[in-house]
């Protein structure tokens, strides 16, 4: 496991998260608060937003040894009212966690990464598994949601711009997109 | 980047994109040949594998020095046709991951074309993170679309596949 590669995966994540973000905020919060379609995993653009933020937020917790247990609608940190009145608040704590994502990454060093981790899920059921490997999972996570994100926006206005990590990749290089 | 790092990243590749596919063709070839919807980057189950298909076999070409200027997979009217097709692009991509020795091959340059012919250069180890990404992107379409047409399928997460790999169940 590498930690260049996975520093790089979170720059993308980081990356995609916010253009899309950009792109909701762009047709306002009605648009963002409205129900769009039971296939989705969360049924509107702010809590589909929300749902990435806060399982970022979960995991982070838990690599740093605190697991919350309980049900979703129980957690502070996934309280639409609290956490994300608007598509702009989110924003901004979204901001907040970028940075200590960031920071975790880079106190990290290549040992760490197959360190197993104990914790436990919401459902209060305890598992250990390596931490690069979820690291990984959570880049992973955001990717499948963004493109529940990127349809839910083709829905409502347009299709998005492209968040793949090959274009993320070819920006950050100078390069066009392939 | 490592070469064990990309190993388990398509053990879990293979893993989703089977699990999903296996899935989606017990539902049967005329429901994975339905029009779902124009909000889907490909109208049906059968073409969004067809694209799956079509995208990792043009970027194996690349990455063996070979930069072809079509891509398969709108040619699958099939399900059963494109697994016949993909187990055998599965194995040589499976193959060329073994065969990776070092982070030396990770960074070599891939120098290629794309289907346009557009030229371009990038180290090897991103264009294998990107396929598996690429993949994960388009699998949430296909369980948004079998959701519509049958109900969820069952999940694919990497965190599934790491508790399933090592013999834990959620």
């Amino acid at each position: 496991m590498g930690l260049d590669t996975l520093r790089t995966l979170y720059a993308h994540h980081w990356w995609a998260n916010r253009t899309l973000l950009e792109v909701a905020a762009t047709l306002g919060d009605d648009v963002a608060a409205r129900e769009i379609g039971k296939q989705f995993s969360e049924p509107t653009l702010k809590r589909m937003f929300l749902h990435i933020y806060g399982v970022d937020l979960l995991w982070l917790s838990r690599w740093r040894g605190v697991s919350p247990v309980g049900s979703p609608a129980d957690l502070d940190i996934l309280d639409e009212a609290r956490v994300a009145p608007t598509l702009a608040a989110l924003g901004e704590r979204w901001v907040a966690l970028e940075r200590d994502q960031a920071s975790y990454l880079d106190e990290l060093r290549a040992s760490d990464l197959e360190r197993g981790v104990r914790f436990r899920l919401l459902s209060g059921k305890e598992y250990t598994q390596p931490l690069g490997l979820l690291l990984h999972h959570v880049t992973d996570h955001g990717t499948h949601h963004r493109s529940e994100i990127a349809t839910m926006l083709t829905m409502v206005s347009g299709s998005p711009p492209g968040t793949g990590l090959a274009r993320f990749v070819f920006l950050r290089s100078g390069q066009d997109r392939p | 980047m490592s070469v064990a790092m990309i190993r388990d990243l398509y053990d879990y590749h293979r893993w989703a994109n089977h699990m999903l596919f296996d899935f989606a063709a017990a539902l049967g070839e005329s429901i994975c040949a339905r029009e779902v919807g124009p909000q889907f980057s490909h109208p049906t189950v059968t073409r969004m594998f067809g694209h799956l298909y079509g995208a990792e076999w043009v970027w194996l070409s690349r990455w063996k020095g070979t930069s072809p200027t079509t891509q398969p997979g709108d040619e699958f009217t099939t399900m059963a046709a494109v697994r016949a097709t993909w187990d055998g692009l599965e194995a040589e991509q499976k193959a060329f991951i073994e065969a990776l020795k070092d982070d030396a091959d990770l960074a070599r340059i891939v120098e290629y074309k794309t289907t346009q012919g557009k030229a371009f250069r990038v180290p090897l180890g991103p264009l294998l993170q990107h396929v598996a990404n690429h993949a994960t992107h388009h699998r949430s379409e296909i369980a948004t679309m079998v959701t519509m047409l049958s109900g969820s399928p069952p999940d694919t997460g990497m965190n599934s596949w790491i508790l399933a790999r090592t013999g834990q169940t959620r």
